[in-house]
């Protein structure tokens, strides 16, 4: 199993250049890609860019760029441009977001499976460097376009983000792989095999597919620090829509029901505080005492059918960035 | 008087040595590194890169257009190339053309109205603010804003801009004006404009930049330093926009003899039509020295230009070798 890591700046005291000095430390201590999402704060690409300038063989990857922010032919552009300035260190994490994204972009959340299907082909094409007049259901890239150059790196992986059981088995048809956030151990094994399923309906290997999930981490000596920020972490996804279904489907309702009554009645803060220890040890999180436990808490997961495993490193403790360095830094040395 | 540098057209630049090659730039003493968008390498990804191998270099797409991306993903890449960059970002916005808007799904309309909401949009979520924009164009849906508090929130923005209307505009709302392709005497007509535009909306018009570009080669011999601003010089003869402005600036009848040639002979035929006499009237400098350089952009500077823009067109390959011989020549030059 290959290990990555995301780290998500925001802003003051986790600033976006700081993220950028770590990077030659993450690729020293041994992690295969760094990764960022997308939504309302710090924009992936800018941030994958960077790094790619100051590493050598550190993969970057946007986990989870959406769909409604930028044109497919744009997509494609920059996937090519970044491919080329990389050496082909480009992973593109692909999803459809929900509707106040796409709201924000003037975007319509409809017709998902269709939509990123279409997308996903224009990117490909695009930066393959291949003459493109696209006439989809969805997308239509007018007459005539193509890169005005003949692209170094034309083929990178195309993972998409999903959870549900449709857009998992697209990801194995149509996709490179998956990718998977807070499922646990017994879900993502669920997961892999309909990507798998899609894969062998397809006529392609299902072997080939990556199975790529994260499992949010933290770090600390003191085991009550290293919960309280990841703590905030697990209680945004238990009130977000699209996860919901999935810890419900994995067993956990009754844990997701009782922090979303609690969100109701007392907002976000009480909301919190039902996010229990025992709930948060059967959540894809660690809170972690040492690099050792974490990496043996990662085993199932392992297990589970993972082939790339992103650790969304949550730091538990002020200035943040040094919180991070020293994980990568104690990453490092276990490795 | 700024010089900028611009590495983009009538060649392609490898990605990875364009960064590479970002630290010398900036010794060299140029203010801005400058990409353009179109089908080439993507502007956003190269200053990325450049960002954190320089220190002081400012950094800009030029010209991102409107279509692309959505202007609240412009806002948020801004904020964030902002961050990363301790405020280097001068943004570049235009409307581009038809075929352009057709490649990202859109539609080429109302383009004042069009680039007047997407700058508006840009600015506020880049500012960190509150959005929930409803304009006529670009709707933002509920509740934007960034999670972050952006450390540099405000930056330039500059239009690009050679119509009657899209300069005034550029004086009302933007920064400045980016005009590539034009003569002093057009410039100074374009600069009073945007000045206009600045004064109309109640705005000091002399802090407004005027972004000029000028395409140059240097090569000893004068007809290798020709031979490839010949190409350029070509396309902008066809190019509808820039065919126009070739013609309101006293050149109709050398453009429309480049178009006769181009639609009976194609591009080669057209090429031979773009003659050393007009090409000196053009805005290009094929060069034997970065003397001869400078002194052929005096007319420009005093026509206005704040900030003069040098697309560097390379004469050999590999290119990025030739790009970084003139970037050497400039700095000792300077």
């Amino acid at each position: 199993m290959v290990y990555d890591i995301q780290i998500n700046p925001t802003g003051d005291d986790y600033p976006s250049a700081g993220v950028v000095e770590l990077s030659p430390l993450m690729e020293q201590a041994g992690f295969s890609a760094f990764w960022k999402g997308e939504a309302n704060n710090t924009d992936p690409l800018v941030l994958c860019c960077a790094i790619a300038a100051r590493t050598r063989k550190l993969l970057v990857g946007t986990g989870i760029y959406h769909i409604y922010g930028r044109s497919p032919v744009t997509m494609g552009i920059q996937a090519a441009t970044l491919q080329d300035l990389s050496g082909g260190r480009f992973l593109l994490g692909l999803g459809v977001a929900n509707k106040t994204i796409a709201g924000w972009h003037g975007g319509i959340f409809d017709r998902p499976l269709r939509r990123i299907r279409e997308y996903a082909e224009i990117v490909r094409k695009v930066a393959a460097g291949e003459r493109v007049e696209y006439k989809g259901e969805m997308y239509d890239t007018g007459s005539r376009f193509q890169l005005s150059w003949k692209p170094e790196h034309p083929r990178f992986p195309i993972y998409f983000a999903g959870l549900g059981p449709k857009m998992t088995r697209l990801a194995g048809e149509f996709a490179d792989g998956v990718v998977i956030n807070m499922a646990p151990a017994s879900q993502i094994r669920v997961i892999a095999g309909r990507v798998r399923e899609g894969a062998a309906a397809a006529g392609r290997d299902p072997d080939k597919a990556e199975i790529i999930a994260k499992v949010w981490v933290s770090l600390n000596p003191d085991r009550k620090l290293a919960r309280s920020r990841l703590r905030q972490v697990l209680t945004f996804y238990n009130i977000a829509d699209h996860y919901i279904d999935m810890l419900k489907a994995a067993g956990l309702g009754a844990e997701v029901t009782a922090v979303q009554q609690a969100f109701r009645q007392g907002g976000f803060k009480l909301a919190q505080e039902h996010i229990t220890d025992a709930y948060m040890d059967q959540l894809p999180a660690i809170a972690g005492t040492s690099i050792a436990e974490i990496k043996e808490r990662l085993q199932p997961f392992a297990e589970a059918g993972v082939t790339r495993l992103i650790i969304p490193y949550v730091p538990a403790t002020d200035p943040v960035l040094d919180d991070a360095r020293h994980f990568v830094e104690a990453w490092g040395r276990e490795s | 008087m700024i010089y900028d540098i611009e590495l983009n057209f009538a060649a392609h630049y490898p990605a990875a040595g364009i960064v590479e090659l970002s630290p010398l730039i900036e010794q060299a003493g140029f203010g801005a590194f400058w990409k353009g968008e179109s089908n080439s390498t993507d502007p956003l990804v190269l200053i990325s890169g450049i960002a954190v191998r320089t220190q002081n270099l400012k950094l800009g797409p030029a010209i991102y257009h409107v279509y692309g991306r959505s202007a609240v993903t412009m806002g948020i890449q801004a904020a964030t190339l902002q961050d990363l960059s301790g405020g280097r970002l001068l943004l570049g916005l235009g409307v581009a053309n038809k075929t352009i808007a057709g490649w990202h799904g859109g539609t080429f309309d109302r383009p004042l109205q069009r680039i007047r909401e997407y700058v508006e949009i840009v600015r506020k979520v880049a500012a960190g603010e509150r959005v929930e924009y409803k304009g006529k164009i670009y709707e933002t849906g509920q509740r934007f804003q960034l999670s972050w508090k952006p450390q540099h929130p405000t930056f330039p923005i500059y239009l690009a801009g050679l119509g009657p209307k899209m300069t005034h505009l550029t004086g009302e709302i933007a920064d400045g004006v980016f005009i590539n392709m034009a003569i002093p005497s057009k410039i100074r007509e374009i600069a009073g404009r945007v000045r206009e535009g600045a004064v109309a909306a109640g705005r000091d018009p002399n802090k407004i930049d005027i972004c000029a570009k000028v395409r140059v080669t240097l090569h000893p011999d004068r007809a290798v330093a020709r031979s490839r601003l010949r190409q350029v010089l070509t396309f902008y003869n066809i190019a509808d926009f820039y065919s126009d402005m070739l013609k309101a600036s006293g050149f109709e009848p050398e453009v429309l003899t480049v178009q006769e040639a181009f639609r009976k002979g194609g591009f080669k035929a057209a090429q031979e039509q773009i003659t050393d006499a007009y090409m000196d009237k053009l805005p290009v400098i094929p060069a034997t020295s970065i003397e001869e350089i400078k002194e052929r952009l005096k007319p420009f500077v005093a026509a206005g230009v704040t900030r003069m823009v040098v697309p560097y067109v390379p004469v050999s390959e590999p290119v990025i070798d030739d790009a970084r011989r003139f970037v050497e020549a400039w700095g000792k030059a300077s």
